[in-house]
């Protein structure tokens, strides 16, 4: 329910439908100065997918199908060239651009290679180290490993009391949703650990983030957005606050934020619109279509989806067979 | 009267005993004629504060009797003996508001003298005081200053007015200006003659999603480290209703926290003197009373308030 009657959007598929045509366009590449690296075509490949999946009714997008074809493309060029380098990626991301492939029924060079190798440094530890557990589990998600546990959230992960929370800096900030989204799975698993400390995170949280988002960072707004959804507090005023005040930051064209003052005051008078596109608008809009879709689409995560991979196995080289 | 009693129920309290010391402690600062004939604008806005706080302090049990509010008081008594300053009063209408709020603190709870009221009556009946236009938050002010001079005066009663505030109408945290904010805060404090009575005027179906606001915005100030609109969030969630949940006592944390050992709270515009300058500069007192003595008293508010007052 939208308690905010001004927000003339019609809940919750106009953001994605919006969002997926502008990303449509910027995939066709007709206006880039420089060709997508393989970073933004993981973005757009990512975005696209997050859109197909709440517009679900829609029918499959070719454009979805056609960067799905893209990253094959670049990623076996880079391969071929040796000029590939998965460190140079988020793990996150290209994990999930595995699946994301997969399930185009494309694959997923020198991407394989990394989950395997991963997995294998992984598989043989007893306990996964907290910083890993995210990964652990979108590799299970391939196939690839056994789900770890989700781990208990204690004192020694949120390193702070409320206050320091309530006050802690972006940096602070997204290393406490990454724990929390490794804790819970990525939602998938109901947070567990310290009562206390977990009733720390579900109050003070919520005013950190409205006021993240009152001084307009959506950069570090939306994960904090998912973050409420992985303590279950979707159904919360503040979440729903949130939701709002992260779609109202969508422009008409599709794509989140306004960040052409701010560029500019950061002296680079040359900053074109391109640059802003993919350099910001990007991965903002990525990230805010991955926070609405996990807070409104009912029953929806990252790690579901509408159409199941065929999971990554191992081969007795080491390789992987995937589709 | 010093507190010498600790534990995390008496936070609020300490933080409002010592502010209060701290008021007293610079008592000259308040007042508004100190530098000859002409009044001190801002002295005259902080002894308006002043007289307001002592008011309320004033029914709190812990402050009944306290001799600092009786120091107090005698500085709001000094004003409001000034000649040139009640003519005014009485010639243009301006300054009524700061008159009649020095005349109810001066009062200690008891009804303003039939000679006064009836003065004061005189120019609500003929002056603009009750039809002026004003924001709504503004007009439930003039309604609890009339309402507690015991005028007769034209305005709705508090529910009609709450109705257009932004406090009724709601608000998402996360676009809430400045103004906003203080809209929020000062409607709570007029709706309730700031904390003395419940928040009748408040539909109770209203009452959780204005907890949850005020919550959050006052969560949200102290991210900031603006203590002026946490304490006054404070003090709103007060005049709300019950304040046990965590985050009320964490704000208290916070602000007692924030408050300096000299029991000043800095305030949100409170910028510290280069390391080189003279501690004892005149200027730079000046400087460190005109930003931070709204937020101390904001302080000795929330904390004097906190407690259950006599009035019902």
């Amino acid at each position: 329910m939208n308690e905010y009657p001004h927000c003339p959007v019609r809940p919750f598929q106009e953001p994605f439908a919006r969002a997926a045509t502008w990303l449509s366009h910027l995939a066709c590449g007709a206006d880039h100065l420089r060709p997508l690296a393989l970073n933004d075509q993981l973005r757009l490949l990512f975005g696209l997918w997050l859109c197909d999946q709440a517009l679900s009714g829609a029918g499959p997008s070719s454009v979805l199908a056609e960067t799905a074809w893209r990253v094959e493309t670049m990623l076996r060029g880079q391969v071929h060239m040796g000029t590939f380098a998965a460190a140079d990626h988020d793990p996150t991301r290209l994990l999930l651009a595995a699946r994301i492939v997969r399930e185009q029924g494309r694959t997923t060079p020198g991407v394989d290679e990394f989950a395997a190798q991963v997995a294998a440094a992984l598989v043989d530890l007893p306990t996964i180290p907290f910083q890993f557990v995210g990964q652990a589990v979108l590799l299970a998600d391939l196939g690839l490993m056994r789900r770890p546990p989700a781990p208990p959230i204690t004192n020694r992960e949120i390193a702070g009391d409320a206050l320091t929370i309530l006050r802690a800096d972006k940096r602070d900030l997204r290393a406490l949703c990454a724990t929390i989204a490794a804790a819970t799975h990525f939602g998938r698993a109901t947070p567990s650990g310290d009562p206390e400390c977990l009733a720390t995170l579900r109050l003070v949280l919520q005013p950190v983030l409205l006021d993240i988002l009152r001084r307009g960072d959506l950069d570090t707004g939306a994960p904090l957005l998912r973050t409420l959804r992985y303590l279950r507090l979707t159904r919360s005023r503040t979440a729903r606050a949130a939701v709002a005040t992260i779609i109202g930051q969508q422009q008409p064209s599709g794509k989140f934020g306004y960040f052409t003052e701010m560029a500019r005051a950061a002296s680079d008078r040359e900053t074109t619109v391109v640059d802003l596109d993919l350099g910001l608008h990007l991965p903002i809009t990525v990230s805010c279509l991955w926070a609405l879709s996990e807070t409104t689409v009912p029953r929806f995560s990252v790690l579901t989806s509408a159409r199941q991979s065929a999971p990554l196995t191992l081969t007795r080289s080491g390789g992987t067979n995937g589709r | 009267m010093e507190s010498v009693l600790g534990g995390q129920e008496c936070i609020p309290r300490r933080v409002a005993d010592r502010a209060l010391s701290w008021v007293v402690a610079n008592l000259d600062r308040f007042n508004p004629l100190a530098g000859g004939d002409e009044i001190n604008p801002m002295a005259m806005k902080s002894l308006i504060e002043l007289a307001v706080l002592c008011t309320s302090l004033n029914e709190c049990p812990t402050f009944q009797g306290d001799q600092r509010i009786e120091q107090c008081l005698a500085m709001v008594q000094a004003m409001q003996n000034d000649l040139p300053f009640q003519e005014r009063v009485f010639r243009t209408g301006k300054d009524f508001l700061p008159y009649t709020l020095f005349a109810i603190a001066l009062q200690r709870g008891a009804p303003l003298p039939d000679d006064d009221r009836r003065r004061l009556q005189h120019l609500v009946d003929h002056g603009n005081a009750a039809v002026t236009e004003q924001v709504p938050y503004r007009s439930l002010e003039m309604r609890q200053v009339f309402d507690a001079a015991g005028l007769r005066h034209p305005l709705p009663p508090y529910a009609t007015i709450y109705r257009n505030t932004t406090l009724a109408r709601g608000i998402n945290p996360s676009a809430a200006s400045n103004f906003d904010a203080y809209s929020l805060t000062h409607t709570m404090f007029y709706l309730t003659d700031w904390g003395a009575r419940p928040p009748t005027a408040i539909p109770a179906a209203h009452r959780a999603r204005h907890a949850w606001l005020l919550e959050q915005m006052l969560g949200m100030s102290i991210r900031q480290g603006n203590w002026d609109l946490a304490g006054e969030f404070l003090l709103a969630l007060r005049c709300l209703g019950p304040t046990g949940s965590a985050l009320y006592a964490l704000g208290w944390e916070a602000l007692s926290a924030a408050q300096w050992p000299d029991s000043m709270v800095p305030g949100p515009t409170y910028a510290p003197p280069p390391a080189s300058a003279d501690p004892d500069d005149d200027a730079i007192a000046d400087a460190q009373f005109a930003t931070c003595c709204h937020t101390t008293l904001v302080a000795a508010f929330a904390g004097g308030i906190s407690q259950p007052m006599v009035r019902q």
